[in-house]
């Protein structure tokens, strides 16, 4: 890119969630009147398929970002909404708790609830600090509303809540989406990278039939591989394996099972812990383990011994590493 | 020692000392098991020319107190709705540090983008601070109370310039009304046990032991500079190089502004704090330049004035903060913590931020080693940002060819100060860091006031048409003039204010 110049063609790698995430905020942004925005994502990688639980900043995303119609968003990503995270078995087995959304109790007189509720526990109350936030109350009881906006005072507090959705359906949706703004989209694989001689700025990518892409501003969104940040920049990497030892995954989806749970379970096994997310069509299930400990095979015949309904597929394998690059630019 | 806390010692003078025993006192005053304040009392410094000029966060201490506003007008206190700048370019250079923001976000751009795009390309003459409800109302004489609509908009707020003795004297009254234990006294020695205070030892022969010591005594800090080691002290001089200080009293203005001026001259500046029976001067200077009696002619050249040397107090400043103000069983609070000319109006802000973290780090058993660590970084993160916001007036001033403005413009800075200047001066956008007292519009109104035109702005500031954005800031303006106009006077709401025939301060 040449300095002092307005950007005009920006390239966003890959197009799993985070490549038609960037597409479509960008495009909603910036849009594609005065800069031009193409996305190229190889159909033969394919992308990671996973990243199905969410955050409640979800919300703020989909909503003042890119304005979605949040019913429309639901219906097309078979989404299903998310209170919290029942944390099963990790203190010990039988034992769990849940990590709500959404505040516990009230502040008071500038002190954290925090303090109040230890006092209270102290005096002979018990550990379930539940009752003291509505997020855990409607997820034990199987309940979800959304934040009524009726005038007058508030007589509940405000509902946070983030949700479970089919990840390819969500970068299927935030396709037609971004498309719809201009975004265009090659089908291809990157095979090498042209840099400016002067400042090794990226100048295009070269796809594999031989065809280059030029463009003044580059977003890898290639995954875990960092085809851009690492194999052409070298960003590094900070493992926190030492940390977060956990290095594979085995995923399978399986049939719904009993009433929709309207959060995550993650529960503690032998080498790691399985995910359980209930989708509307499907539950998707995953066994997060550290290869040290359990072999691969392993892993999958206990997840498939571990499901609450009939698998719907083989498990797929997943390997990475936990960590952050050391840039992101 | 790990009994939790049953006794505070307060030793010191005047505001540090009597806010933090009435704090202290009140924040404990309904618990289960009270906590006792004791206060000893060195010998006040204050002057009747005293004023402190604080920030609107004074307003936030009010609450904590309990204490209303007529406080401040009963003592003969005035709003401030900010500072106007003169001379810090060069002679007849003027801008206004209001407490607001500017103009009203596009597609979620700040306005700032959009004015620079128009004073670049557009043709706009405008100064940014037009664009702030708090500015105009200031120029207008009114109270910037907001409609609901303009609160949207709007961070208008003030703060306020008190009358230091009598104001200081309501708040000592209230203190030992609700039970603060006074002891007026000198300290002889103290006696300490592992780096622990252990007893106090006052002149009259008397001792004092608490489990908590609180050193509220300034610059003086006799009871933290007795545990600290020899370098705790950071002296933040060659910044912020003016070292004396002038108080004077003039006759009070008519019509009485709601801000603040400062205005530069050669050898430091002069600031003029408008209180309801008088108007509070300050003259800031650096001995190296000038001698007081040279300020004071300048100051009675400059006010039309006739001071004399008897007329004024004159007072030494330490610029600096202590890198750890909680040693022990110690904590330095306001001035003592951290000493800085009154330049921004923090000077009972230091005093608010030790109160803050003091309260939400109260100690609840003996070993006060994690709360220290966590206050210590905490303070000194904050002071470490507002020492940058002082330091920016100095680096970016355009006074040229007097050895003081020259010498302060080519200083090297701090590193988080360099870094905010040129990320601002090339696409005016504010860096913020953690723990900051000003926000980014008060960052935005002195970085632009000083003369700084970012070079570039928002890309997507070009998403609006020009006739749009034109008529947006149309729009605005005539948003801001309207609201100013239903604004009430600031005459009358400290009539309202003050009329009340309830004789407590407190609500
Ligand atoms: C086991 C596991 C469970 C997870 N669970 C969650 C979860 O519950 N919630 C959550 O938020 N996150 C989760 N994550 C993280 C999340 O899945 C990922 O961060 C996210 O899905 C990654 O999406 P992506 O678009 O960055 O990458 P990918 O989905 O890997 O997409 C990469 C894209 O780049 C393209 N590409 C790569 N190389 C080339 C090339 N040479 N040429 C052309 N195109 C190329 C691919 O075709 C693809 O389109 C999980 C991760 C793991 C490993």
């Amino acid at each position: 890119m040449i300095m002092n110049q307005r950007i005009k063609n920006i390239i966003i790698v890959g197009g799993g969630t985070a490549g038609w995430m960037t597409a479509a905020a960008l495009s909603k942004t910036i849009g594609c009147r005065s800069c031009k925005i193409t996305l190229v994502e190889s159909e033969q990688i394919g992308t990671v398929g996973v990243g199905e639980a969410t955050l409640p900043l979800i919300n703020l995303f989909n909503k003042n970002v890119l304005g979605l119609d949040e019913n429309e968003f639901v219906r097309e990503t078979n989404a299903t909404f998310k209170l919290g995270i029942e944390f099963a078995d990790w203190r010990k087995v039988g034992h769990s708790y849940f990590h709500p959304f959404g505040h516990i109790g009230v502040d008071m007189d500038g002190i954290s609830f925090m303090h109040y509720w230890l006092r209270w526990y102290k005096a002979g109350g018990g550990l379930d600090f539940s009752r003291f936030n509505a997020e855990t109350e409607a997820a034990r009881s199987l309940k979800f509303m959304r934040t009524t906006n009726e005038p007058g005072p508030k007589v509940m507090p405000d509902i946070y809540y983030a949700f479970h959705f089919d990840a390819s359906l969500y970068a299927a949706y935030l396709r037609r989406y971004a498309e719809k703004l201009g975004v265009s989209r090659i089908e291809g694989m990157i095979e090498s990278v042209n840099q400016h001689p002067d400042n090794g700025y990226i100048s295009s990518l070269v796809l594999k039939n031989g065809e280059t892409i030029e463009g003044d501003f580059f977003i890898d969104c290639s995954g875990f591989k960092g085809i851009l940040i690492e194999q052409v920049y070298q960003a590094g990497y900070y493992d926190w394996s030492h940390w977060l030892p956990v290095n594979r995954a085995a995923a399978v989806p399986c049939e719904s099972a009993g009433e929709l749970l309207p959060f995550t379970r993650s529960t503690a096994r032998e080498s790691g812990w399985q995910w359980r997310i209930p989708l509307q069509h499907r539950i998707g299930n995953g066994y997060v383990f550290c290869d040290q400990y359990i072999s691969e095979d392993e892993a999958a015949d206990k997840l498939l011994s571990r499901l609450d309904g009939r698998a719907l597929d083989k498990p797929k394998s997943l390997r990475f590493v936990t960590g952050v690059r050391k840039k992101a630019g | 020692m790990d009994k939790p806390i049953k006794k505070v010692a307060v030793v010191g003078r005047d505001a540090d000392a009597w806010l933090a025993a009435l704090i202290l006192r009140l924040s404990f005053l309904k618990a289960e098991n009270p906590i006792e304040i004791v206060l000893i009392e060195l010998p006040s410094k204050l002057h009747p020319h005293e004023f402190y000029s604080v920030l609107p966060s004074h307003q936030v201490l009010h609450k904590v107190m309990g204490l209303r506003e007529s406080v401040v007008f009963k003592t003969a206190g005035q709003c401030s709705l900010g500072q106007r700048f003169f001379n810090w370019s060069g002679e007849s250079t003027s801008f206004f540090h209001g407490y607001d923001t500017h103009g009203v976000p596009v597609n979620n751009i700040e306005f700032l983008h959009y004015w620079v795009k128009a004073r670049k390309h557009m043709q706009l003459e405008l100064p940014l601070e037009d664009f702030s409800f708090v500015v105009e109302a200031a120029k207008q004489g009114k109270f910037p109370s907001l409609s609901d609509s303009a609160a949207q908009v709007s961070n208008a707020t003030y703060g306020y310039h008190l009358n230091a003795l009598p104001y200081i004297s309501a708040i000592a009254k209230e203190a030992i009304g609700l039970g603060v234990v006074h002891k007026i006294g000198e300290l002889k020695s103290l006696d300490q046990i592992d780096g622990n205070i252990s007893c106090l030892h006052l002149s009259d022969g008397s001792q004092v032991q608490a489990d908590l010591y609180i050193d509220a005594s300034g610059e003086d800090a006799i009871l933290i500079s007795q545990l600290e080691a020899a370098d705790n002290f950071e002296s933040w001089g060659q910044w912020l190089p003016c070292d004396k200080k002038i108080t004077a009293s003039l006759p009070p203005l008519s019509p009485m502004p709601g801000f603040a001026q400062i205005v530069a001259f050669q050898q430091g500046w002069i600031g003029y704090f408008p209180l309801l029976n008088r108007t509070a001067l300050t003259a800031i200077y650096s001995s190296e330049y000038a001698t007081a009696e040279q300020i004071i002619n300048k100051v009675n050249k400059v006010s039309k004035a006739s001071l004399k040397a008897e007329s004024v107090v004159q007072s030494t400043i330490k610029t600096g903060a202590r890198k750890k103000s909680w040693i022990g069983n110690c904590v330095a609070i306001g001035e003592s913590a951290a000493s800085i000319e009154p330049l921004d109006a923090t000077q009972l802000h230091i005093l608010h931020l030790s109160m803050l973290f003091l309260r939400r780090l109260f100690p609840n058993s003996g070993d006060l080693k994690l709360e220290a660590d966590l206050y210590n970084e905490k303070m000194q993160s904050h002071l470490t940002n507002i020492r940058d916001f002082l330091v920016a007036h100095y680096k970016l001033n355009q006074r040229h060819g007097e050895p003081l403005w020259d010498a302060q413009r080519n200083m090297q800075i701090p590193q988080s100060l360099e870094e905010k200047i040129s990320l601002f001066s090339s696409r005016g956008m504010v860096a913020m860091c953690e723990d900051e007292t000003f926000l980014e519009e008060n960052w935005a109104s002195i970085l632009i006031g000083h003369g700084i035109m970012p070079e570039t702005y928002d890309p997507l500031v070009e998403k609006v048409s020009r006739p749009d954005q034109v008529k947006h800031f149309q729009k605005i303006l005539q948003y801001i003039a309207a609201e100013v106009a239903a604004m009430p006077s600031m005459q009358s709401h400290i009539e309202i204010n003050t009329e009340s025939s309830k004789s407590s301060i407190f609500s």
